[in-house]
């Protein structure tokens, strides 16, 4: 008989952490996985679009290396099917990564569509599993929009962009999201013409404004075409290409379209049981245990729809494992960092500007900024563009939300992330020796500002 | 179905604490009959049952304060259900266990989660956000430490945490919080002693600091464990220095509550002056003697007090005005407030139209009423209506002392303990005895003269004590 102290449906971030995470703890562990190890993020998100986003960087750096002397012929061009085998490899290298692991703590993979039959039981390939506890990480699947014309194979989601084998000269993004944006940085850089289109009147509208407002400047720099508040009613197939139809009577010609509109929780595992856990807007809902309404069935990841985000998915799925082995554990997801991955690139911990003010009032909360354009290393590297934000409410010197826009910020985030989640103080941040030269001095530098003593900016007026 | 509320005894009371139910779950009740111990602002009293039948369900535990009116429990036939939304938090007719009180950073959860459970149709649903399964012994240590359960690795047969474990944890982690937790702290002058900590290892966080701050005075919540809990004295040895250590907490509850607030009120709403006057009860004091002689009852000095200003008071006005909204109003009779002091606080009994009362009746008014005050026998109207107050501080050797004036009254006398002294009388040494008068009073009221006036005329009844006795 197939019994099990914890099984997980799912072998995504939070499904393959939460089953070594319950072995770790001495768990008899079986985990099932549909496609390939690894989910959404190692085989059609994360890791993929950061293959490609260094490629086109590199192209980047290519076309610009006369400005720093280096005699060359700027003429780079990509060859997709390279591009493509190249990403696969270091996919595969991350997904049998992912299986050694799981192997190695014990933990048995099952590779097929697994379906909850009771509170304690799942099917999978006509076998009946039976676990004490059973995690749901499903993950999700790109979301549709219902839009004339939308159902032409053209028009195409991220996974399908991610194995083109040949470039497009013209792609149409629709949704100024972070798959959107990171879409159209790399397909821009790699040579096609790029036009994006968002519903809302700013690109990434779940960040800060201002970090919003400088993506817009820096994709359009490079060449993307963007229109915002953008309404688009039909799509027409004129054979070798697209035209998209706005409401405002616009059109925009494209031989290929992705669709990024966001992500929607995938329920298929529910089985039986779907009528029984309570779901809200499409998402499982759960408790910061990652319980669901059942008592021994936990949800983690894109399935519960908390935060739609790997490094979040860890977290969820560690919880909801130490949860399921009888110990207690709770998530906070409100200093989960959110970076995206464009030439220049956005990263956010914690509240925004927007939402500091709004929440403590605009005298409350002390904003500062550095910008790269004063620090050495990046002056020195050529990628002066960008700033680093911190909001600061002054009455607890709290750190409350720190928001990057530049070269690094994707890792930058991380010191910022760690001494928010650590609740160090503005002050002592400030005080914090930061190497010389170095990208990290900005935050340094901007904790500094928002006290009103940044020593490397012209004293304020 | 019948509900029982939270009685409402008198005008002032907001609110009251349950001492304690006289009455189990499934016990049969009649209309009338004591089912509780209450204590409102002033007094304890047993509260009768609002109907006939059986005690569905208690809503509060023992020692838990809440508003009058407040629906704390249901009377009914044997199988009616009470309301599914009080089900969740009560005591019922065979169910298990008491009301969980959560620890502090898990209540919301507990909320949150128990919405949650709604959708459940095997009606097996989570015990969201209840707190781990612990020994008693543990969550006294836990608490007692202020550190959170939350993190520390069970070891009980069944997962619960047990004391070892705590202790455990203690060891292993010291106490700390984050560097935000006490700016937050320092900043609302918030004690970071007894808060719980939710971070790794118990580190006290900025979201703990903030329950804590959002759990003073409210004293819903309190209940008789969380009291009994908080006044045994640490067992954990407190951290050596120079800083102070906390022997108890409790809440500010009751009588002392109430006479707290009305101490504060008065102290700051009024420009108060003291005016002292010395008296001489040489004369009284004889004349005491020699009526109590052969008497088993014996009448006091306050007695004496008490008739001389219920006269003076009858005789002025102003002493009979008070400030109500922007209005002087000037009572009719003499009513005369005197301080008994209780166990846990302070009752001022009135003795209504004092004035018209001879000394004996006042005597044996006074005996009665401090008597029904000390035992919590008083009846709303034994101590309301006031209109002048006395204070005699004189049994405990008090030679003079500043009274806090009785809101709305004008004033307050207090009399001091009596000494002797040496005096001369037409060249002759003599002893005599002297107490001091020593009144507070409005000065938005009257002036200097007017309680002058008025400490002269008590002053001179007492001086010539024939007087009190006609």
């Amino acid at each position: 008989m197939n019994q099990y102290d914890v099984a997980v449906i799912g072998g995504g971030p939070a499904g393959y952490v939460g089953a070594i995470r319950a072995a770790q703890l001495g768990g008899r562990v079986v985990l099932f996985e549909k496609d390939v190890l690894g989910g959404t993020c190692l085989n059609r998100g994360c890791i993929p679009t950061k293959t490609y986003l260094k490629t086109g960087e590199v192209i980047h750096a290519i076309k610009n290396a006369s400005e720093r002397g280096i005699r060359n012929h700027p003429d780079a061009e990509v060859d997709m099917e390279k591009v493509v085998s190249h990403k696969n490899k270091i996919v595969n290298q991350l997904t049998s990564g992912v299986g050694s692991l799981l192997k190695s703590n014990g933990v048995t993979v099952v590779y097929g569509t697994a379906v909850l039959s009771s509170t304690q039981h799942i099917i999978c390939g006509g076998d009946n599993y039976e676990a004490k506890s059973i995690i749901l990480c499903g993950g999700s699947v790109s979301s549709q929009i219902p839009i004339k014309g939308i159902a032409n194979p053209k028009v195409i989601s991220s996974t399908e962009l991610l194995n083109l084998t040949e470039l497009p000269k013209r792609l149409a993004v629709i949704g100024g999201g972070v798959i959107g944006c990171e879409m159209a940085s790399a397909f821009q850089s790699f040579g096609s013409q790029v036009t994006i289109l968002e519903a809302m009147d700013c690109l990434i509208p779940m960040m800060d404004r201002e970090l919003a407002m400088s993506l817009e400047k820096d994709l359009r720099q490079q060449g993307i075409s963007i229109q915002l508040s953008k309404k688009i009613t039909e799509m027409i197939d004129e054979g070798t290409s697209v035209c998209i139809c706005g409401e405002d009577g616009t059109r925009v010609e494209a031989d290929l379209v992705l669709l990024s509109v966001g992500r929607k929780a995938d329920l298929e595992c529910l089985g039986t049981l779907k009528d029984k856990i309570l779901i809200e807007k499409g998402k499982i809902v759960v408790d910061e245990y990652m319980r669901t309404n059942i008592p021994n069935l936990y949800a983690a990841g894109d399935i519960n729809g908390r935060l739609m985000l790997a490094h979040a998915a860890f977290k969820m799925g560690e919880t909801a494992a130490e949860n399921a082995m009888g110990h207690v554990a709770r998530c906070r997801l409100d200093l989960v960092p959110s970076c995206v991955y464009t030439l220049s690139q956005v990263a956010s911990v914690g509240l925004t500007e927007e939402a500091a003010a709004e929440t403590f009032g605009r005298d409350a909360i002390s904003v500062g900024r550095f910008p790269f354009m004063a620090n050495g290393r990046a002056l020195a590297g050529g990628e002066s563009q960008g700033y680093v934000k911190v909001v600061a409410h002054k009455k607890y010197s709290e750190l409350c939300g720190v928001h990057i826009f530049g070269a690094h910020a994707a890792e930058m985030i991380a010191e910022p992330a760690a001494l928010m989640a650590a609740e160090i103080t503005v002050d002592e941040a400030a005080n914090i020796i930061h190497a010389h030269p170095s990208f990290s001095e900005a935050f340094m530098e901007a904790c500094g500002d928002a006290l009103g003593r940044c020593i490397h900016l012209p004293k304020r007026g | 179905m019948i509900e029982v509320f939270m009685p409402k005894a008198g005008m002032d009371m907001k609110e009251g604490m349950l001492i304690r139910w006289l009455k189990n779950v499934g016990d049969h009740v009649e209309l009338n009959e004591p089912i509780m111990e209450i204590e409102t602002d002033k007094i304890n009293m047993e509260a009768e049952s609002p109907g006939t039948g059986i005690l569905l369900a208690k809503l509060i535990e023992d020692g838990a304060t809440v508003p009058v009116l407040q629906t704390i429990g249901y009377i009914g036939a044997p199988d009616e259900k009470i309301p599914q939304k009080i089900q969740d938090m009560s005591e019922i007719t065979g169910g298990h266990g008491a009301i969980q009180t959560a620890v502090a950073p898990m209540a919301a959860d507990g909320a949150e989660a128990g919405n949650t459970a709604d959708g459940a149709t095997d009606g097996n649903t989570v015990a969201a956000g209840a707190p781990p399964a612990a020994t008693p012994y543990a969550k006294k240590l836990a608490k007692d430490a202020g550190i959170a359960l939350d993190f520390i690795p069970p070891s009980g047969p069944d997962r619960e945490i047990r004391g070892r474990d705590v202790l455990a944890a203690l060891e292993k982690y010291p106490r700390e919080a984050t560097p935000l937790a006490r700016k937050y702290a320092e900043v609302d002058g918030v004690n970071l002693d007894h808060i719980s900590g939710s971070g790794f290892g118990g580190k006290i966080q900025k979201g703990d600091v903030l329950a804590a701050e959002t759990n003073t005075g409210s004293f819903a919540a309190t209940t008789s464990a969380d009291i009994a809990d908080s006044t045994v004295p640490s067992s954990v040895p407190e951290i050596q220095g120079n800083r102070r250590s906390v022997e108890n907490r409790r809440p500010i509850q009751g009588m002392r509550k109430v006479v707290g607030e009305r101490m504060f009120s008065s102290y700051s709403q009024i420009p108060t002056v003291m005016q002292s006057m010395r008296v001489n009860l040489t004369e009284l004091l004889e004349l005491r003697e020699k009526i109590n002689k052969n008497r088993e009852k014996r009448i006091s000095v306050n007695d004496f007090v008490l008739k001389a200003t219920a006269i003076a008071v009858k005789e002025l006005a102003h002493c009979r005005t008070s400030i109500i909204g922007k209005e002087y109003v000037t009572y009719k009779e003499a009513n005369i407030g005197f301080a008994v002091s209780v166990e846990n606080g302070l009752f001022v009994p009135v003795i209504h139209n004092a004035d018209q009362l001879s000394l004996l009746q006042i005597s044996e008014r006074a005996a009665e009423l401090a008597e029904r005050a000390r035992t919590g026998a008083i009846l709303p109207d034994e101590y309301s209506g006031g209109t002048f107050s006395v204070s005699n501080m004189g049994m405990f050797d008090v030679y003079e002392f500043t009274p806090i004036i009785n809101q709305p009254e004008c004033a307050l006398l207090g009399i001091g303990g009596i000494h002797d002294e040496l005096a001369l009388k037409d060249g002759e040494l003599v002893s005599r005895k002297i107490a001091l008068l020593c009144m507070s009073y409005d000065h938005r009221i009257m002036d200097g003269v007017g309680a002058a006036t008025f400490k002269i005329r008590v002053k001179e009844l007492l001086q010539n004590p024939m007087e009190l006795l006609l």
